[in-house]
């Protein structure tokens, strides 16, 4: 098995970083002067793109290469991502998950915050292991992938920006069986969001994903506030759950709550696809004021029909797009109200 | 939010209405007027800006071109200490709430493009947005969706298909292609150079720092992890990251696969096969990368080529031709209907009709980019379903193809 010394010896041997071009300059500045905009002839600052494509017809397609947008300057420091080849990676980093789950949480440990400059590295070997492992017929590699990193996640002293590098990578690779140790970090303010996108997407890989505690724990992550509440209304719609209809419908109609909060309740309610989902969305669209949440409600209207299961006659879909359109009939309402129209 | 000022459209309406009702007239016609079909040739629009940077201003001139459009809003995170609630704004719902705005040219980082693109959709907006379209495949499906759903003006902002459709001999290659006439082929096109890969790989010796004091940071994240701020996140250099743009490839990728979709008709279809040679990956930076290769159904090969790391495809271009035909099939394609007449965004405005760049053409045309980054990403190669527009057979793949958006951000 190989020790921390071998480990630390075999991400050393993966690229220094490389020399960047020359920063563009920077235009200049009025700090205090009034935002303008003025279209000026050359509309790109230095180094933004500038087409290239020939505006000009031409018979065959521009295959010769563009001339480099800024000469080679003298090299003031290294700071470029290189990387091997895959190859050349591949042999190394077999080399590295030979030594199952402690190699790679030695691995991890390799990463020292802030991990910049020459410090890279770890994180970097850490991602090419990560994809290296996701490959067919590295199931057993990826496993100790999973489990090295699950175990080193639970690190509460780690930052948590590593830990969301961690979830980041369990999201990446992971199968549903890593949503346990994902549940915990729902409540967390600070990784909450990358938790339950995690879950969301692990949830998503699989059928047979069990969500049913991590839906317990958002359904009660709703009582709360600020980015754990935020992030529960939002993952109850991605991962369907017509359990908490009453419990977002409640949100959607709460006038001090946040609008984003508000909108998000509704997007999730549509993303339930249940036609006990159509009053509470129908109630936001006539009540909410001209402007970004009534359009949310709208959208979310709009969603909700097209995802409610199909009936004969499409009847509940039916009912929320004549509702739309015997309801939005203000002429700014017209592009909604010929959208409702065309569902019918 | 209230607003003093009219929209010339009611101003314009109101004084017709009073002319006419004055010559005893009560019906006018609606092209005079303008209105959800016909829009008045004379009629002023007010336009938006959403992302002041350095594109900007190229962005928003694209917007006003051949119309008369009079700016009432600049939008942008960055402007905490000039936020005025009249004409300059930190958020963008603020200004998609004003009716006096018709137009919005959206310059912000790509990971905004769908999200304010769509919002401005359903608040009855026209929008003119900056390169790439998207950060992902499935925000561009859901743009070209709110798109078609809505009837509003898309256009993205790379014209160069409007140059190569000027000519005839690619308006012939255009139908060809589009023919159904030519099946299998062993045609292949070699994009070389010009990615600005290396400029646009990311940097990994820059320190975190302070959030700036006039930079609203989460609502700059929005749909994007929030992570500590970096200088380098920001003001361009956000294109060395996978969170807000895609690199060289989302910088200069759609300039150029724009006129080579529209020659070869890519922007009809979706390629079903990619492959990429590139170092692996870095979790948060973008990186080198040598070559692409995307396949299409009938055979056709796309090669994207960096010229900057590894080594080349090997592949050299084979272009299609009419001659490739058999004779009764030049026939046939000889009396087929030469391609439709691209709208500039103007024309698109005033007609009310899909403009040359489209949604879903830009959605199309951007796949390809995005495919390709995703054979980077992964390191694999990938099959695609031009129906269901997921991967085939690789699960972890298809995670990156519509990944969850940090709440309360989603499509």
């Amino acid at each position: 098995m190989p020790t921390p010394a071998d480990i630390q010896a075999i991400v050393d041997q993966f690229p220094e970083l490389d020399n960047p071009p020359p920063p563009p300059p920077a235009p200049p500045k009025k700090p205090d002067a009034k935002p303008e905009v003025k279209p000026a002839a050359g509309d790109a600052k230095p180094g933004e793109a500038k087409p290239t494509v020939p505006e000009k017809a031409t018979e065959k397609p521009p295959e010769k290469p563009a001339p480099p947008s800024a000469p080679p300057g003298p090299p003031k420091s290294k700071g470029k991502l290189t990387g091997p080849t895959w190859a050349e990676a591949d042999v190394l980093l077999d080399k590295l998950v030979a030594g199952g789950p402690e190699s790679v949480a030695h691995l991890i440990d390799l990463i020292k915050e802030p991990d910049i400059g020459p410090a890279h590295k770890p994180r970097y070997v850490l991602h090419a292991l990560t994809l290296h492992t996701a490959r067919p017929g590295k199931s057993k590699e990826r496993a100790a992938l999973v489990q090295a990193v699950t175990t080193k996640l639970a690190d509460t002293t780690k930052s948590p920006s590593l830990r969301g590098l961690m979830i980041r990578t369990l999201q990446s690779c992971a199968g549903p069986d890593s949503i346990p140790a994902l549940i915990p970090l729902l409540t967390d303010a600070e990784l909450s969001d990358p938790a339950a996108q995690a879950i969301v997407t692990l949830a998503r890989s699989s059928e047979k994903a069990d969500v049913s505690a991590a839906v317990a724990v958002l359904r009660q992550s709703l009582t709360t506030t600020g980015r754990p509440q935020l992030a529960a209304a939002q993952a109850l719609g991605y991962l369907k759950d017509a359990g908490a209809i009453d419990a977002l419908a409640q949100l959607a109609r709460t006038a001090s709550a946040d609008d984003r909060l508000r909108a998000t309740a509704l997007w999730s309610l549509a993303q339930t696809a249940s036609p006990q989902a159509i009053d509470p969305i129908l109630a936001a669209v006539k009540e909410a004021p001209v402007g970004w949440l009534r359009n949310q409600s709208i959208k979310a209207a709009f969603a909700l029909a097209e995802n409610l299961p199909p009936t004969p006659n499409a009847a509940p879909a039916k009912k929320l797009y004549q509702a739309l359109h015997d309801l939005l009939t203000d002429p700014r309402d017209a592009h909604f109200r010929a959208a409702a129209k065309a569902g019918l | 939010m209230s607003h003093s000022r009219p929209s010339r459209r009611a101003v314009l309406k109101s004084s017709v209405l009073a002319a006419s009702a004055a010559a005893g007239v009560s019906i006018v016609p609606a092209k005079v007027l303008g209105g959800p079909d016909h829009v008045a040739p004379s009629e002023t629009f007010g336009g938006a800006l959403i992302g002041v940077g350095g594109r900007g201003p190229g962005t928003y001139k694209e917007l006003s071109k051949n119309l008369n459009v009079e700016q009432l809003a600049l939008c942008d995170v960055k402007f905490k200490d000039k936020v005025d609630g009249k004409k300059i704004y930190t958020d963008f719902r603020h200004v998609l709430d004003r009716k006096d705005i018709d137009l919005v040219a959206i310059a912000t980082p790509p990971h905004w493009h769908a999200l304010i693109s769509i919002a401005a959709a359903e608040a009855g907006k026209d929008v003119l947005c900056e390169k790439p379209m998207t950060r992902t495949i499935g925000e561009g499906r859901a743009v070209a969706n709110a798109f078609k759903r809505y009837n509003r003006v898309f256009q993205i902002g790379t014209f160069g298909r409007f140059g190569m459709a000027g000519n005839e001999g690619n308006r012939q290659t255009r139908k060809l292609m589009t023919s159904g006439l030519l099946g299998k082929t062993d045609a292949c096109v070699v994009r070389r150079g010009g990615f600005k890969v290396k400029e646009w790989s990311g940097r990994l010796d820059v320190a975190d720092a302070p959030v700036p004091a006039n930079l609203d940071w989460d609502l700059y994240c929005g749909p994007a992890p929030l992570k500590p701020f970096n200088p380098t996140r920001v003001g361009g250099t956000h294109r060395w990251y996978w969170d807000y743009e895609n690199g060289g490839l989302g910088d200069m990728g759609q300039h150029f696969m724009d006129p080579l979709a529209w020659l070869y008709g890519l922007d009809t279809t979706f390629p079903v096969e990619v492959e990429a040679s590139a170092p692996p990956a870095h979790p948060e930076v973008t990186g080198m990368w040598a070559w692409s290769k995307l396949k299409y159904a009938n055979g056709f090969t796309l090669v994207l080529e960096s010229g900057e790391w590894g080594e080349p495809s090997g592949l050299s271009s084979k272009t299609p031709k009419v001659t490739d035909l058999s004779e009764a099939d030049q026939k046939k394609l000889a009396a087929m209907p030469d391609p439709e007449p691209l709208l500039t965004f103007a024309e698109a405005v005033k007609q009310r009709k899909p403009a040359g760049g489209n949604a879903e053409a830009a959605y199309r045309t951007v796949t390809i980019l995005h495919l390709t980054n995703l054979a980077i990403r992964t390191g694999r190669k990938l099959k695609f379903d031009p129906v269901t527009e997921q991967i085939v057979g690789d699960e972890e793949a298809n995670r990156l193809i519509n990944p969850p958006m940090r709440a309360p951000w989603h499509l």
